[in-house]
């Protein structure tokens, strides 16, 4: 949601109603899953701008998984993309899968290279989700510091109340030294 | 009418809104009332340590007497039963204690305030030794202006029957009364006056560029610069704003340091500024930041408004917050979030920003002017002289 303010007859307090409104929303979740998802894209935006990766891999992952991920079946491997030659060649191919075989077996490979595009695909899930929990985490853990902050403050301050309390004893306690003004 | 205004310290040095607020009301009454003001020899009011001789001295035209302090503040001893009175359980002696330690604490005054044959006397900043002793000692006269905040102090049992005594209150935001009727209740004759501002423009030819090396938009700050008046809460949620905005304006802090401040390219502390530098500096500025949590009533807002620029105050003081809604001139925040989404809309809004600025001038201009002003004050005036004493 933003706030959506009109520049004339201004009324503050409707302002601070839809300021207040959008950071209860925040509060409730956190953050929206929307708001979540740019927060997490914009990190990996950094990162992978920063390094020497691709810098189109951003765009390709957003764009969708056709655009960087591989599909693999058992048939890939012998297909072809030459139009009407390539259908020749699949069809040659075919016929020769059985002499091919007698070299090697190309099962395991087909078996790992698809079970590997299947990977990539739970690897974005699971980064993507990681990257949501990160962020959940590090809004979390500001409160926490926050609190620890405030817990601190009151800390010293009792300190130093025990502190000066325990000097004016001492002051007290002391025959020779002059003590302070009493109440008036 | 024979008044006698009676305040903490007062010189041309003194530093303070509830003292520049008895100096111009003294001023403007003096026109048509006989005036004089009595005060302390103090100036530093950390230390009430004595810095003006003691006597008669003219001060802006105005006869004021000033009395010696009987015994600087211990600040170990008055931080101690601040703790104590201020943040935990006490008794009323400890209450006692704390007004005395807290003081400026000075019986010669005290013998003046009794021998005074002023009609009313009135006495600035409830707070105060000189207030509440004074207040107390001629409580058929006394008019208490108690430029309260909302702050620990006014919980203090001890100054609930001083309030309850006077023959008047004169407020300066209608909620500042509601502060003090919450702890003193609604029995004493009462009026809200507010402070004029002079509606007059920025002192031309100063260019903030070769003097301050400023580049237009910056956030401004005026006043002292400690953790009282909310500086240091300030620096830290802009810097951690700036963290998450890196296009933000720089940030300006124009007034006497008493604090350490980080070390930040875009956190700019000017030192103190003359009246013709702050007024340059208001009327250039993006937005005006107030960050006091504690104010009665902030004479800077008027200022920002008069020069036509908006403002934006921490909403944790309930009389900021109301000065903002009633002039519809600012945006006001309690906590980082608010503090953040309100300065990113005005950011990005310029014209937000300046159709904020010329709703406070329209404000001031109706309400502030000093001729309004006076025509409340000498009502309520008259009102209590001839209400019957209390006391």
């Amino acid at each position: 949601m933003s706030i959506e303010i009109r520049a004339e007859d201004v009324n503050v307090e409707e302002i601070m109603r839809q300021i207040r409104r959008r950071i209860d929303e925040k509060r409730r979740g956190l953050y929206t899953d929307d708001e979540l998802r740019e927060i997490a894209e914009h990190r990996l935006d950094a990162v992978l701008d920063a390094g020497e990766f691709n810098p189109d891999f951003v765009a390709d992952f957003r764009g969708g998984t056709a655009r960087w991920n591989y599909r693999f079946h058992t048939e890939t491997i012998y297909r072809s993309s030459r139009g009407a030659v390539g259908r020749a060649l699949e069809t040659i191919r075919k016929l020769l899968k059985p002499i091919q075989k007698l070299f090697w077996n190309p099962n395991p490979m087909i078996s790992a290279l698809s079970r590997q595009s299947d990977l990539n695909l739970y690897f974005v899930e699971l980064f993507h989700n990681l990257s949501r929990e990160l962020t959940k985490l590090n809004l979390e853990n500001q409160e926490l510091k926050n609190r620890v902050l405030t817990l601190q403050g009151r800390l010293d301050l009792l300190a130093r109340r025990e502190k000066t309390l325990e000097d004016m004893v001492v002051y007290r306690d002391d025959p020779g030294a002059e003590g302070p003004e009493g109440p008036r | 009418m024979k008044l006698t205004l009676v305040v903490q310290r007062c010189g041309e040095e003194v530093q303070g809104g509830a003292e520049a607020l008895c100096r111009a009301w003294a001023k403007r009454l003096a026109a048509r009332h006989e005036v004089e003001m009595l005060t302390t020899c103090a100036l530093d009011y950390t230390t009430w340590a004595d810095h003006y001789p003691p006597g008669p001295a003219t001060v802006d035209g105005l006869r004021v007497t000033r009395f010696p302090v009987a015994r600087v503040r211990d600040p170990r001893r008055f931080a101690l039963y601040s703790d104590i009175v201020l943040r935990d359980h006490h008794t009323a002696d400890e209450e006692r204690v704390w007004i005395e330690e807290n003081g400026p604490v000075s019986p010669a005054l005290l013998d003046a305030v009794r021998q005074s044959t002023a009609d009313l006397l009135l006495f600035f900043s409830y707070r105060y030794w000189t207030s509440f002793h004074g207040a107390a000692a001629v409580p058929g006269r006394a008019v208490l202006v108690p430029t309260a905040e909302d702050d620990p102090v006014l919980a203090i049992g001890a100054y609930a029957p001083a309030f309850r005594a006077a023959r008047g209150h004169l407020f300066l935001t209608p909620e500042e009364r509601d502060l003090v009727q919450r702890v003193a209740g609604d029995s004493v004759p009462h009026a809200v006056i507010g402070s004029g501002v002079e509606l007059v423009a920025a002192a031309a030819g100063i260019d903030l560029r070769a003097r301050f090396g400023l580049e237009t938009p910056y956030l401004l700050y005026v006043g002292r610069l400690d953790g009282g008046k909310g500086v240091d809460v300030l620096a830290r949620d802009y810097l951690r704003f700036c963290a998450a905005h890196p296009d933000a304006p720089v940030l300006v802090l124009a007034g006497r340091q008493h604090l350490s401040l980080p070390e930040h390219p875009k956190l700019r502390a000017l030192g103190p500024v003359s009246e013709s530098e702050k007024r340059a500096l208001m009327e250039a500025c993006a937005l005006f930041v107030l960050p006091s949590p504690h104010e009665s009533l902030s004479i800077a807002v008027l200022e920002a408004w008069a020069l036509g620029r908006p403002v934006l105050a921490n909403g944790r003081c309930a009389v900021l917050a109301g000065q903002c809604l009633r002039a519809d001139g600012g945006l006001f925040y309690d906590g980082y979030g608010e503090f953040e989404q309100a300065l990113q809309l005005l950011q990005g809004r310029a014209d937000l920003r300046d159709a904020l600025g010329r709703q406070g001038r329209t404000f001031v201009e109706r309400e502030c002017a000093w001729s309004a002003v006076d025509a409340r004050l000498e009502e309520a005036l008259a009102r209590f002289a001839a209400s019957p004493a209390r006391g």
